[in-house]
């Protein structure tokens, strides 16, 4: 349990922010109206975490935060700064303050208890965790291995990653990083010595494949027993695991998705996708709360707003967090796909690496 | 209990006279669009208000508990979130389609999308007889003229069409309209 310090001029957001914390979380609450109020409480009684209201007058929030990082009483606090002042400008500020993490307001509850989670864990490194990333469409040809290659490698510049293509008839995530699949985990399933680590193949960036067998047909299918046990050892030395999910829903893959940190669910501008996409949410209702919709955009043609889907999406699911990630049309991929080096890699700049360094910041922080 | 942490206030950037003042609409039963284009009132009433130079946006240079906006003086309104931005009748007739246009305001150039009927879009005709005192750009994205690397976006912005100098339809707009 940790003590959450709040620092804001509303009374009634002090009070909401209080209700929310402590009913669905287990840390303790202080409340300060207003900056200087904060950083009396703050360095009488120094908490775990504290968060900040920007706008306040007398002293602000940025002012807060810089007083905090001075005084060696307070200089270790996890910070978050809460900010109805949206812009990138204001973000850079927050964090060139001193805050850990920016939410703009209107800040979504479930982002700010992960965004709290987080500081709270990278503070007590015991409690860190890895974070399951399943990246999934239950529909082909949606640019599901596209987009899990691409986050494993932006991901690995963030921390140690392992990209695990479950496919069951020959993955592509090898020929995506130009890598030969001579290992994968058709070959950990015929070693009988089951508790072995998992055979992974190098990729230059440092991030790491579980490939899928290459021909299909040859080796077994995963059975839940023996993915679950692939999970348990990938998890003890690594930060993210973005698994390459098949368009599957089975004793497999379902307990693989109930481990995720977030699931991304993937989907296109077509009739069809669309389709698949809501029904796979109503298949997946009891993981809604952790499901980012994504829209990869495939075709420079595409017509399909994302204000449109996520209208769709209100209206037919009550989502908690239904607005969708839009990862823009790229005309690279085809090329990159060629050359077999990652866009993020190849263009660094280019719009869907753009798309998926968003998507990265808002896995992180559970916030775009 | 509520999903999102919002202030009942819509909070929304003001530009006018190279300052950018963050303050929340002492209204909160009207948009702020619903407030702009009121005739019954030219000025805006803003508490909480926070001023910055355009040119360090982030940099807090004034504090006022409640401040008076002269509509007409304004260059331009931005809000983050698209319906705080919108009249009531927008919310649910502005549709995905419209025009990308490029606008020139005092310190500003404006990209974002005109949601404006018709398969033309005739810039001249469009501001003496369609705009009315503000025009309202959706998806918007305005970089100041003195510090290019400075842009502010936001879902949306209501312009005053007094202070517009320059508007153009972006080529890419043109593009997808024929695709469609």
């Amino acid at each position: 349990m940790a003590r959450v310090l709040i620092i804001d001029d509303n009374p009634s957001i002090l009070t909401l922010l209080r209700t929310f914390l402590e009913h669905r979380t287990p840390h303790e609450v202080i409340l300060a109206e207003g900056g200087k109020e904060g950083m009396e409480r703050a360095v009488e009684d120094p908490p775990d975490l504290a968060l900040v209201d920007v706008m306040m007058p007398g002293i602000d929030g940025y002012a807060v935060v810089r007083q905090l990082r001075r005084d060696p009483r307070t200089a270790d606090v996890g910070i978050i700064i809460l900010t109805a002042r949206g812009q990138d400008v204001d973000h850079e500020a927050a964090l060139q303050a001193g805050a850990d993490l920016y939410l703009s307001k209107p800040v979504d509850m479930q982002a700010l208890a992960d965004a709290i989670e987080t500081l709270v864990g990278r503070r007590n490194p015991s409690s860190q965790r890895t974070l399951v990333l399943p990246v999934l469409s239950l529909k082909g040809g949606i640019g599901v291995t596209t987009v899990a290659t691409n986050l494993a490698v932006l991901l690995q510049q963030v921390g140690s990653t392992v990209l695990w293509d479950l496919s069951p008839t020959s993955g592509h995530a090898a020929l995506f990083l130009g890598l030969e699949p001579k290992i994968h985990w058709g070959l950990d399933l015929t070693n009988s010595q089951s508790d072995s680590a998992p055979k992974l193949l190098q990729h230059r960036s440092g991030l790491q494949v579980l490939c899928a067998p290459p021909v299909p047909g040859v080796f077994r299918w995963l059975d839940a027993e023996s993915s679950s046990a692939l999970m348990r050892q990938l998890m003890t030395e690594t930060k993210f695991i973005v698994i390459d999910m098949p368009p599957i829903l089975d004793g497999v893959t379902e307990p693989l998705l109930s481990e995720a940190y977030r699931l991304l669910l993937l989907t296109g501008d077509d009739p069809p996708a669309l389709q698949t996409t809501l029904a796979t949410l109503k298949a997946l209702r009891k993981l809604r709360s952790k499901t980012l919709v994504v829209y990869n955009v495939r075709d420079s043609n595409a017509h399909f707003a994302a204000e449109a889907l996520q209208r769709t999406l209100r209206l037919s699911h009550k989502l908690q967090d239904p607005v969708p990630v839009d990862l823009p049309y790229d005309p690279y991929q085809r090329a990159a796909l060629k050359r077999g080096v990652p866009l993020a890699l190849a263009r660094p700049d280019s719009s869907l690496t753009r798309g998926l360094k968003g998507l990265v910041q808002r896995l992180l922080i559970g916030q775009t | 209990m509520p999903k999102a942490l919002r202030d009942p206030h819509i909070v929304a950037d003001y530009f006018t006279q190279g300052y950018r003042v963050s303050g929340a609409l002492t209204e909160k039963s009207r948009s702020l669009s619903d407030i702009i284009y009121d005739r019954n009132t030219s000025y805006l009433l803003i508490q909480a208000a926070y001023l910055s130079p355009i040119t360090d946006p982030a940099k807090i240079t004034g504090y006022f508990e409640s401040t008076t906006v002269a509509k007409i003086n304004l260059d331009f309104v931005l809000t983050i979130d698209q319906k705080d931005g919108l009249r009531l009748d927008q919310q649910y007739t502005l549709g995905t389609l419209g025009f990308n246009v490029s606008l020139i305001v005092p310190f500003f150039e404006i990209r974002g999308r005109l949601p404006t009927p018709g398969r033309t879009l005739d810039p001249r005709v469009f501001l003496t007889n369609q705009a009315g005192v503000f025009v309202t750009l959706l998806d918007v994205t305005a970089r100041c003229t003195f510090s290019p690397d400075v842009s502010y976006q936001g879902g949306v912005a209501l312009i005053n069409t007094a202070k517009i100098s320059f508007m153009g339809e972006r080529e890419a707009a043109l593009d997808r309209r024929r695709s469609l």
